[in-house]
């Protein structure tokens, strides 16, 4: 259900996306964990450390951030080919960084809303900033209580679609997102093992 | 912007801040409706605050895109912040800059911030402006200018990339020194050239690479070039290879300044191969110019304007200018040379691009005013490209041999001893003559001129004499014709004249008058004067006439006619002239004469000579007598064609035909042990033929006849035309034994003193004075002149036709020794059979 929640916010975000930059994109979930903190880092893959992130920080009974990030080489791809730059420079300039921070901002506020739907009375996040970073940093600021560690955090990877490019993103966000009222967990099916959690 | 509880009163105790801020600030309240529109909004929005607090703001922006209003339902509503930015943007919020932006709705770009916020426990929202319109455009020139230096440095680095390629590909070596002389850059054509690394030179001063004195020169060169002082020098040096081999280089020392520093930049090239091939031209130019001026051929050689650019010593010797005279002047400006072509060689050739030879004999006039007459030829040079840049004139005084052909040419065409023509020359001039008689209905005359007497003179005084006469002669001729005639010499005492554009009559007038001079002439040698005459053929050349050798031949019996005739006279060419038909009969002898040559058709005769006195030996004498047999077999005498074969000169092969046949009849027949011999003819001919005296010789040795067996007779007349020969001939057989009998003596007009210098064994008395000897008292002294002549000189006397006895016996009664007629016995054909030749009567009988 999680997935298939995920997966709805991203394609509403894709709709939303593709019509604000004129240029069609797509979102996939391949997978979603729920992992503690000190596994979340064995799940990336070494050759795409640094990262460029959307972080929005969640306000409510817990703090937190959902984020949203993507290698800086696919980042960069992304946001030339929605803004359609034919001029590529190395790096982003600010005005892209902020295209792209409202492209992970419409992401995790896709996905904010269904989990307000289906979790939680009320969350509310703030203005997201752009951040790159290693993805161990990233990772410590899911939560930033480190006697949090042992707690659960969803690592959502998706498989983002532009033009004839593909490459993978990252969605995190803490455990207590998920929580329903009544503090049961909810079951995560991995789509890939088909394995319920 | 933090979310943060914020209380309405504090809201409106902040205005003042919130106008002072330069970004747009409007509060909305729950109900979507403005609470807070700060001064930048009102400005932006020309919306004043007090106009926009209360309104919703769907109200305020009818036009309000879907994407803005989702964000601040998804604020109000869900409590989610959201960022929309300028680029993702596809209609922002109705702001301007200005009024003329307001006009045209050119809205800034703008950057959304829409933030939850609590206002006394309602979810309420912030909504943040700015002005991305700067940044954007700030970003896109940071761009373009960022694109454009990557562009430059891409460019710098492909440039320098080819840089790199070129240096390290080049032929020549590239060192790069820095400011303190030392090696920083050493690329692959440089490692290549000299054999080292790179990295084995690097801060190495330049002079490494170059041997003493070299090493030093460059140094001190490197050392003393100033800070930012240009240099450019290109130098020929010797360089120094790591092996230690030194070779010839071209070496350019350069400065290039980048910016406060500075390079040497030093080309290398390897002038090896140019080195030997500039000695080895060297060599070569040397060895031109060595040999140039060796020849004796003269040179010049000129640019493709004809101007001088070389001269060699021999030309300078045979024009006689001195150098600086004849150098870089126009050819044609300072030498002269006259010849048949219209315009130099040397410039005929660069015209044409080919050789040209001139060798028809030019006239170059020296320096001195003489003439040279030059054989030269003319040869283009070409250019690496096959353009013609100049030429090259060789030539040479070819004035000896040029005189000594004209003299060749002029002694072929002309008598040494007279200076006139000669008969080929004569007979070139002949056929022009037909042929302008024929084309132009000329009419010219041809005098064919035979001497009288000549041989008198020539036999007397001696061959200096007959030349002097001749000479005399020639003059007097020369002085009866006119420029326009053509006079010869034809050879021996022949001479013509061709009178141009003369009639008969006047060609008569001529020819009577050089008669008449040759007539009256004396010529006087030694003390001694002579007589000469001239018998001269007179013919009309006319269209009618036939080819050359007709006509001369016509010429040729005209004047024999005139010799028959007694000499001394002129006899016209006709048609119908019965001496020249005559004589024209006797050609066709000729060819009569050669096939019975050829095939044998001669036939020996004999005929006794027996002696008349009783006391005389017994021994007999046979002379042989030639008969033709003829193509149908007849029996053709003597007389017919013995004429025709002196004229043509075919005597010496009649008579060589006699003594072959008659030796091998000899051999075949005769007794050796006889005692009697035979009398072979001989003709004039035969006794100025070496090679038949040599042939008779070789016949004596064949068939190992007796000499003293063999008796030749000759005429008085031959033997006076040959004197000399035949008294040499005479003497060369005489000598092997052979005997001599002067035939019909006493019937030419030729001077007893021959008789003195010819010695022959026997004179045999014309026919003529014999056959009426006994009727003629006149004839009968002849004989007893003559014969009294021959006992005085000690000589035999034979009497030929003796016809009968009474003839017999008068000759006997004046004492001749030998007597030949029929009256003894008529001429018969040599037999084969073996039977006696002749049996004699009694001497009582004749």
């Amino acid at each position: 259900m999680l997935i298939d929640l995920t997966q709805q916010a991203l394609s509403d975000s894709s709709r939303l996306i593709s019509a604000l930059g004129q240029t069609e994109i797509k979102f996939k979930v391949n997978s979603l964990r729920r992992l503690i903190k000190d596994d979340l880092s064995r799940q990336f893959d070494q050759n795409e450390s640094d990262m460029v992130a959307v972080c929005q920080r969640l306000d409510g009974s817990k703090s937190g951030q959902i984020i949203f990030m993507l290698p800086e080489p696919s980042a960069l791809l992304l946001i030339k080919k929605l803004l359609n730059e034919k001029n590529l420079l190395k790096e982003m300039t600010e005005i892209e960084e902020e295209s792209l921070t409202e492209v992970g901002n419409i992401i995790i506020n896709n996905c904010l809303r269904y989990f307000v739907k289906v979790f939680h009375e009320s969350i509310s996040g703030l203005i997201p900033t752009l951040t790159r970073a290693h993805y161990e940093q990233l990772l410590n600021m899911l939560t930033g209580d480190s006697s949090e560690n042992d707690q659960d955090n969803y690592l959502v990877k998706i498989n983002v679609a532009i033009g004839i490019y593909s490459f993978n993103g990252y969605i995190l966000w803490p455990g207590f997102l998920c929580q329903v009222k009544t503090g049961i967990p909810v079951s995560v099916t991995d789509p890939c093992s088909g394995i319920t959690q | 912007m933090q979310k943060a509880l914020i209380q309405m009163d504090t809201l409106m105790r902040n205005s003042t801040i919130f106008d002072a801020i330069n970004t747009g600030l409007i509060v909305l309240n729950q109900n979507s409706e403005v609470v807070v529109w700060n001064k930048w909004m009102g400005q932006y929005s020309f919306t004043p605050t007090d106009k926009a607090i209360g309104l919703a703001l769907q109200s305020l922006f009818p036009d309000l895109s879907q994407r803005i209003q989702s964000v601040i339902d998804d604020a109000l509503c869900l409590q989610l912040s959201s960022i929309i930015s300028p680029r993702l943007m596809q209609t922002g919020l109705p702001l301007y800059s200005d009024e003329e932006s307001y006009r045209t709705d050119d809205r800034i770009l703008q950057s959304i911030y829409v933030t939850p916020t609590l206002v006394e426990q309602e979810n309420w929202c912030l909504v943040q402006i700015k002005d991305a319109t700067q940044r954007d455009r700030h970003e896109t020139s940071l761009k373009k200018t960022t694109l454009e230096i990557e562009m430059m440095v891409s460019r710098a680095k492909e440039q320098e990339f080819q840089l790199q390629t070129i240096l390290n590909n080049t032929l020549d070596s590239i060192v790069i020194l820095n400011r303190l002389g030392r090696i920083s850059g050493f690329y692959r054509s440089a490692q290549k050239m000299f054999g080292y690394q790179e990295h084995e030179l690097l801060g190495k001063p330049l002079s490494v690479l170059f041997p003493s004195p070299y090493n030093r020169r460059f140094d001190t060169l490197i050392n003393d070039t100033k800070d930012n002082q240009p240099v450019s020098i290109i130098e020929q040096a010797k360089s120094l290879k790591e092996d230690g081999e030194i070779f010839h280089s071209d070496i350019a020392i350069n400065t290039i300044f980048e910016g406060n520093d500075m390079q040497f930049i030093i080309t290398i090239k390897d002038i090896t191969e140019r080195q030997l091939a500039q000695d080895a031209l060297y060599r070569e130019k040397e060895q031109a110019q060595v040999t140039l001026s060796s020849i004796a051929d003269g040179v010049i050689t000129t640019n493709i304007s004809g101007h001088i650019n070389f001269i060699n010593p021999a030309a300078l010797k045979l024009t006689g200018f001195q150098h600086a005279e004849l150098i870089y002047k126009k050819l044609d400006q300072v030498i002269c040379i006259q010849s048949d072509r219209h315009i130099y060689p040397v410039f005929e050739c660069i015209e044409s691009g080919e050789q040209v030879d001139s060798i028809s004999g030019d006239l170059l006039m020296t320096r001195e005013g003489h003439n040279l007459v030059i054989h030269q030829v003319a040869t283009p040079i070409h250019n690496q490209i096959g353009e013609t840049i100049g030429a090259v004139m060789i030539f040479r005084d070819v004035s000896k041999s040029h005189r000594l052909a004209s003299r060749l040419s002029w002694q072929a065409s002309h008598d040494e001893l007279t200076q006139l023509f000669n008969r080929r020359e004569f007979e070139n001039q002949l056929e022009l003559m037909i042929d302008t008689a024929r084309n132009e209905a000329n009419q010219h005359s041809l005098c064919f001129m035979d001497l009288d007497k000549f041989k008198v003179v020539n036999d007397t005084c001696g061959h200096a004499a007959g030349d002097e006469l001749l000479r005399q002669l020639a003059d007097i001729f020369r002085s009866k014709i006119r420029d326009a005639d053509t006079l010869a010499r034809l050879g021996g005492d022949e001479f013509a004249i061709i009178l141009s554009k003369c009639g008969l009559e006047p060609a008569l007038k001529v020819a009577e008058e050089i008669r008449a001079a040759i007539e009256d002439f004396r010529f006087g040698w030694a003390g001694q004067s002579f007589q000469i005459g001239v018998s001269i053929g007179l013919v009309i050349i006319d269209a009618n006439s036939p080819d050359m050798d007709e006509v001369f031949k016509s010429a040729d019996s005209a004047c024999y006619a005139a010799k028959e005739a007694g000499r001394n006279r002129v006899h016209v060419y006709r048609q119908d002239d019965i001496d020249i038909s005559h004589r024209r009969g006797e050609s066709q002898w000729v060819v009569r004469i050669q096939n019975a040559l050829d095939q044998n058709r001669f036939q020996l005769n004999y005929q006794p000579i027996i002696s008349i006195s009783d006391d005389a030996e017994e021994t007999v004498h046979y002379e042989i007598l030639l008969r033709m047999i003829g193509e149908n077999g007849e029996r053709i005498p003597p007389g017919a064609f013995i004429s025709s074969a002196e004229r043509y000169l075919l005597m010496s092969k009649i008579d060589i035909w006699v003594i072959e046949h008659l030796f091998e009849w000899i051999d075949a027949y005769w007794d050796y042990t006889s005692q009697d011999s035979f009398a072979i003819n001989l003709s004039g001919q035969s006794l100025a033929d070496e090679s038949l005296l040599h042939r008779m010789k070789q016949l004596f040795d064949r068939y190992a006849i007796p000499p003293r067996r063999i008796s030749f007779e000759i005429t008085e007349t031959a033997a006076i035309s040959n004197l000399s020969q035949a008294q040499i001939f005479i003497a060369e057989l005489k000598q092997l034994g052979c005997r001599f009998a002067l035939d019909d003596f006493g019937s030419g007009l030729s001077s007893f003193a021959y008789l003195k210098s010819l010695s022959v064994d026997y004179l045999k008395i014309d026919g003529a004075f014999v056959k009426d000897m006994v009727e003629d008292p006149i004839d009968r002294a002849m004989v007893e002149a003559i014969h009294n002549i021959g006992s005085v000189l000690k000589l035999k006397t034979i009497a030929e036709f003796v016809e009968n006895d009474s003839i017999f016996n008068a000759l006997k009664e004046v004492g001749v020794d030998f007597a030949q007629g029929y009256g003894i016995a008529r001429p018969k054909p040599l037999p084969t059979d073996g039977s006696p030749l002749f049996i004699r009567k009694s001497k009582s009988q004749a």
